[in-house]
């Protein structure tokens, strides 16, 4: 089916009665993110997907692409946005090279030093950055003496969330859940509206 | 012809929110039709929006160029006679300033009405500046009074630099001129009252003061007190402070956002301003350590009035909610994005955590708590033979 990519506005809006359906359209917050952005970037990102990816993986594929619409919608200064998009940079970048490497072992079985050297090379960036979490880590047990033991789980769970500090991290995730919650809104809306409601 | 009645429409428009206390205001004074000569007052209305001295002045000027505004939109509506009234009612506007108890009584469309009254008198003030010095009011009643004002206006703008003693007996001897043929209105002495209690007595200086300033005319006092008359132009400074604040409270009441509660809200807005930015730029005994703690309060509770609002307000509790709401949204995104069925009946393959107050499944208590959901066995059998459709595929194929 030849997809041609049309303007990324969100489908024809019939009247829906549905209230999450108006908000990714109408809706644009100061606070949150501009729903218009999030509608745009995830739309754009669903006809690539559609055009591009096989079925069998899509729902990872789907989800990953929320967030990095989500990301790319959002306030670039914030920390979160910045270390989303980066880590799904990176994510991408290592399975590429991963898919890489799989097809040169498969299609050359031989030369175990070249394999090797790729194979730790793909190693050393997967430990490197383990490491690099490991020592960020390490080195920001805890910020500031008042903050609570459920801090660090905040950090694991908000991108980006180990290097900030403390009064940081409360506006980021501030910020991340208002975008996370829209971004889920927008979502729903598409579902219903497509579901036949 | 398109616009002349585009014009005229939006004239008519226009004019018929304004005219509405307008025309009230005009029919309750009938025998205002003033003679034509009286350009004077015109002059009077732009010398005095002009003469932006005093410290109401900008208030003032604010009032009455947003009446004139509407009196000349009137004016051109109306032509003829009606263009000679508006002006006495701009001129009422000053001296009403006077008698801020008019605007909590009648509101505006009484206080246009009881300013009609003085208009003539107030016409008359405004004439002082000009050269028209005696105006001709024919069949005006408070013709004296008018005379007399005219007179007194004149004094105290011609004779700024006179000693005080020397005012004062100029002033006591041009009242008593008139004073005893002196007939005052009925409104007249309402005013008297209203003024003579709200005005203070005060020193002569600041009568002296009173001519700088633009021209305002008290007119109730001055009859047949000394006290009144210095008051008149005396407190004309006290009286811009207190008609400012008084006037604020009652403008801001009575007439709801009008220009010249605006404009005295944006001088007490910088002020404040002001002293917000002084009260913050004096440094904390301990800056850092309490402006931190500051902050961090601020943010959960911004935290907690976007996750719970209705929940617990300690940070531990914020802190916990946000995290399992944070683990929520992230299970909702890897749902939604999952391939859904065709009769809206959702497989759940991952475990759905339903929060408190998220989405409807929580009215179905512990079952969908636990990720279950009850359903009838006959739907079950659509939901066993379909084979899960690729939910997306809509997307790709309406973009064409």
């Amino acid at each position: 089916m030849a997809v041609k990519r049309t303007a990324p506005s969100p489908p024809t809006p019939r009247p829906n009665p549905n209230p999450n359906r108006r908000a990714p359209v109408s809706g644009a917050d100061a606070a949150s993110p501009s729903k218009r952005m999030l509608a745009f970037h995830f739309i754009r990102a669903l006809a690539r997907i559609h055009r591009s990816t096989p079925v069998p993986r899509r729902t990872r594929t789907i989800r990953r692409a929320a967030y990095s619409s989500m990301a790319r919608a959002a306030n670039p200064r914030r920390v979160w946005s910045r270390a989303l998009l980066q880590q799904m940079r990176a994510r991408r970048a290592r399975t590429r090279r991963a898919a890489v490497l799989r097809r040169r072992v498969s299609a050359a079985p031989a030369t175990p030093p070249g394999g090797a050297r790729s194979i730790t090379g793909e190693d050393q960036e997967s430990t490197t950055l383990a490491a690099l979490a490991r020592t960020t880590a390490a080195a920001v047990p805890h910020r500031q003496a008042g903050e609570p033991a459920r801090a660090d789980a905040l950090r694991r769970l908000v991108p980006g969330g180990n290097e900030m500090e403390y009064s940081n991290l409360l506006e980021e995730t501030a910020d991340y859940v208002r975008c996370l919650r829209a971004q889920v809104q927008l979502m729903q809306g598409l579902v219903d509206l497509f579901s036949g409601r | 012809m398109i616009h002349a009645a585009a014009a005229a429409a939006t004239g008519t428009t226009s004019r018929g929110h304004s005219v509405d206390w307008w025309s009230t205001a005009v029919t309750c004074s009938p025998d205002h039709q003033l003679p034509a000569g009286w350009s004077g007052p015109a002059d009077g209305n732009s010398s005095r929006s002009g003469n932006a001295a005093s410290s109401e002045s900008p208030g003032s000027n604010s009032f009455a160029t947003g009446v004139s505004s509407v009196t000349f939109q009137e004016s051109a509506g109306v032509p003829g006679p009606a263009a000679v009234v508006p002006q006495p009612v701009a001129g009422t506007f000053t001296t009403d300033w006077s008698h801020p108890y008019y605007f909590d009584g009648s509101g505006f469309l009484g206080h246009m009405s009881s300013r009609n009254d003085q208009g003539h008198m107030n016409v008359l003030s405004l004439t002082s500046p000009s050269s028209n010095n005696s105006p001709m009011m024919p069949q005006d009643p408070h013709e004296q009074n008018h005379q007399f004002l005219s007179n007194l206006g004149l004094e105290l703008l011609s004779s700024p630099t006179s000693p005080s003693p020397g005012f004062r007996s100029l002033l006591l001897k041009s009242l008593t001129e008139p004073a005893a043929s002196a007939k005052p209105l009925s409104g007249f002495q309402q005013y008297q009252q209203q003024t003579m209690n709200q005005v203070p007595a005060d020193s002569i200086r600041e009568a002296l003061q009173f001519s700088n300033s633009t021209l305002f005319w008290n007119p109730s006092p001055g009859f047949g007190s000394v006290e009144g008359l210095a008051n008149l132009g005396a407190a004309r400074q006290s009286l811009g402070q207190s008609r400012l604040a008084s006037s604020r409270a009652d403008k801001s009441t009575s007439e709801g956002a009008g220009d010249s509660s605006s404009v005295i809200a944006k001088k007490v807005t910088p002020d404040r301003t002001a002293l917000k930015k002084a009260r913050t730029g004096t440094p904390s005994p301990l800056p850092t350590f309490k402006v931190r703690k500051e902050k961090l309060g601020d943010r959960i509770t911004a935290l907690q009035q976007l996750v719970s609002p209705f929940g617990k307000t300690d940070t531990a509790s914020v802190l916990h909610e946000t995290i399992e709401y944070i683990k929520f949204l992230h299970e909702q995104v890897g749902s939604l994005s999952a391939p859904y069925l065709k009769n809206r009946q959702q497989v759940p393959h991952l475990k759905i955590v339903s929060r408190d107050g998220s989405e409807a499944a929580a009215t179905k208590g512990d079952l969908t708590g636990r990720g279950l959901c009850l359903v009838p066995i006959s739907s079950t059998f659509a939901v066993a033979s379909e084979t899960p459709v690729d939910f997306w595929t809509p997307f790709g194929a309406a973009f064409r």
